[in-house]
């Protein structure tokens, strides 16, 4: 039996093992759940972690002589990137009850840098974008199609964002009336949602059986 | 109206039956369904086909195996399609899996080019420049995993070899022939023709979007089928050049290479599985309807 045929069969038999979870919680079933949680955290922290993070940006750029490769091996060290490695090791605290606030430096360092990027980039790229894309002229000369989908565009993000003002009560002829509007809008995009979820969740199940069929059983 | 009443009690393991013997039999049967490429996956097919020969595009790999199914197919049609353009993909991940899933997707789209590529070559469907062994390192590139999304995809903007200084296997990249330009210059985040990220929820495509105005290189993006109703609003905005959404996405963009892969495999049994779930639904809602008429009727 070759490396690859084991590999299939026990991919099969740990699917089995899932799939069996359909007709109730069995000891199989657990089994592969047990065994998926300890195989990924391994594998992340040795091969992943390791192999293609720590060593190439942080081990091989200090120690370049040990653990860098072709030209690379023979350029100076770069010793700011101590300070990082410094930061990193931190981290490893969590594991301690007693010491576990010293981590939060590390922690605060790396919010403060996501969040000042995240909002500069998230209005310059999404938010401004998204409202100047909604700016539409509401009748399109000699194209009835555009002006349709232009109005239900604009009435549609009024009429959400009317329903999420929650100071004020949804009543009235104008606020009250919108809002309902806002709240078929809402529907309407949790019906799509939907059913993009049910279509992704159906491709996954072809993907395993298409497993099971061709690369196990070698019937299609 | 008692039958459907009878149905709503119905145990949920026939349902998991039927669903399950609507995806075997199409593929036991081997049923073929027609596919009709969209407009944003003809976006996405037409922008990479007018690349010209030799151009670097970054494919980020954003997804784990519990994703593969739906975006490997979408993976695997695009990085044959470039293969068959001339163009050279650099594969990374802001996914800690992504190498592997890149490493993957490159050994299947190697495999179909290579055989395929005497029938396109006779068939002039190749790019002149167009060799059949292709070289990694030369021709196309795995440089694994890194962390940090945003924050990497700002570092590559500005240096790009310095985040990759090495591929995944742990060669050097200085080294490569697919890192060096004509005219010496080091390369960059510019040299890019496009870049595309598969997508299977955050750190992928909106890092790269989040960054745009910074690097300014076409983005495009295979995203689940969860995804779409999100990333679609990019599309809108012109911030993304096309987009395959699930796996009838990596089915279209196969229609549009004319290879026969998982994706478009997979559309009978998506089709007929959707069939017997929408009329799970419309019988549970008769039931629901059924059951309140009688309530009403025995209030009354």
């Amino acid at each position: 039996m070759t490396t690859l045929t084991l590999s299939v069969w026990v991919g099969a038999f740990i699917t089995l093992c899932c799939f069996s979870f359909l007709i109730k919680d069995n000891p199989f079933y657990r089994f592969a759940e047990h065994l998926f949680v300890g195989v990924s955290a391994g594998y992340y922290f040795s091969l992943i972690s390791f192999h293609q993070v720590l060593k190439p940006n942080l081990l091989a750029k200090i120690m370049p002589a040990y653990f860098a490769t072709g030209q690379a091996a023979s350029a100076p060290p770069e010793y700011s990137l101590l300070i990082p490695g410094f930061l990193g090791l931190l981290m490893l605290f969590r594991l301690s009850a007693n010491y576990s606030w010293i981590s939060r430096f590390t922690v605060a360092f790396v919010m403060g840098v996501s969040t000042g990027l995240a909002i500069v980039y998230s209005t310059q790229q999404f938010l401004i974008p998204q409202v100047a894309k909604a700016i539409r002229p509401i009748v399109v000369a000699g194209d009835y199609f555009q002006s349709f989908s232009n109005l239900v565009l604009v009435v549609g993000s009024i009429s959400c964002l009317f329903y999420f003002f929650f100071s004020t009560e949804h009543r009235g002829p104008v606020y009250g009336n919108l809002a309902r509007v806002g709240i078929w809008f809402l529907m309407v995009s949790f019906g799509a949602a939907f059913g993009a979820t049910v279509m992704g969740r159906i491709s996954l199940l072809i993907g395993r059986f298409q497993f099971l069929l061709s690369d196990w059983l070698g019937i299609v | 109206m008692e039958f459907f009443i009878k149905l709503k009690n119905l145990d949920r393991r026939w349902v998991f039956l039927f669903v399950a013997a609507s995806v075997v039999l199409p593929m036991l049967l081997k049923f073929d369904f027609p596919v009709f490429p969209g407009k944003s996956v003809t976006g996405l097919h037409d922008f990479v086909a007018q690349l010209p020969e030799g151009t670097r595009c970054f494919l980020s790999f954003d997804y784990d195996p519990a994703s593969e199914p739906e975006l490997g197919p979408s993976a695997i049609a695009i990085l044959t399609h470039m293969f068959r353009r001339g163009q050279k993909p650099l594969c990374g991940g802001n996914w800690p899996l992504g190498g592997e899933m890149a490493e993957a997707a490159l050994a299947k789209a190697v495999e179909i080019y290579t055989a395929t590529y005497d029938e396109l070559k006779a068939a002039g469907k190749l790019a002149p420049s167009c060799k059949k062994t292709l070289v990694k390192g030369e021709d196309y590139v795995n440089l694994g995993y890194k962390p940090g999304a945003i924050i990497h995809v700002k570092a590559l903007v500005t240096d790009f070899m310095g985040p990759y200084p090495a591929d995944r296997d742990g060669n050097s990249t200085k080294e490569m022939g697919i890192f060096k330009n004509p005219d010496g210059r080091k390369f960059a985040m510019s040299d890019v023709g496009i870049i595309v990220s598969f997508t299977a929820g955050t750190g992928g495509i909106e890092s790269f979007i989040n960054v745009a105005g910074d690097h300014k290189r076409p983005m495009a993006a295979g995203c689940t089928s969860v995804n779409i109703p999100r990333f679609i609003t990019y599309l809108q905005t012109g911030q993304l050049v096309g987009m395959t959404g699930g796996l009838p996405g990596a089915a279209e963009y196969e229609k549009l290479i004319d290879y026969m892969g998982k994706g478009r495999e997979g559309m009978a049994p998506q089709s007929i599985a959707h069939l017997v779930i929408m009329l799970f639904i419309i019988v549970g809602n008769i039931a629901y309807i059924a059951e309140q008429r009688i309530a009403k009727k025995k209030k009354a």
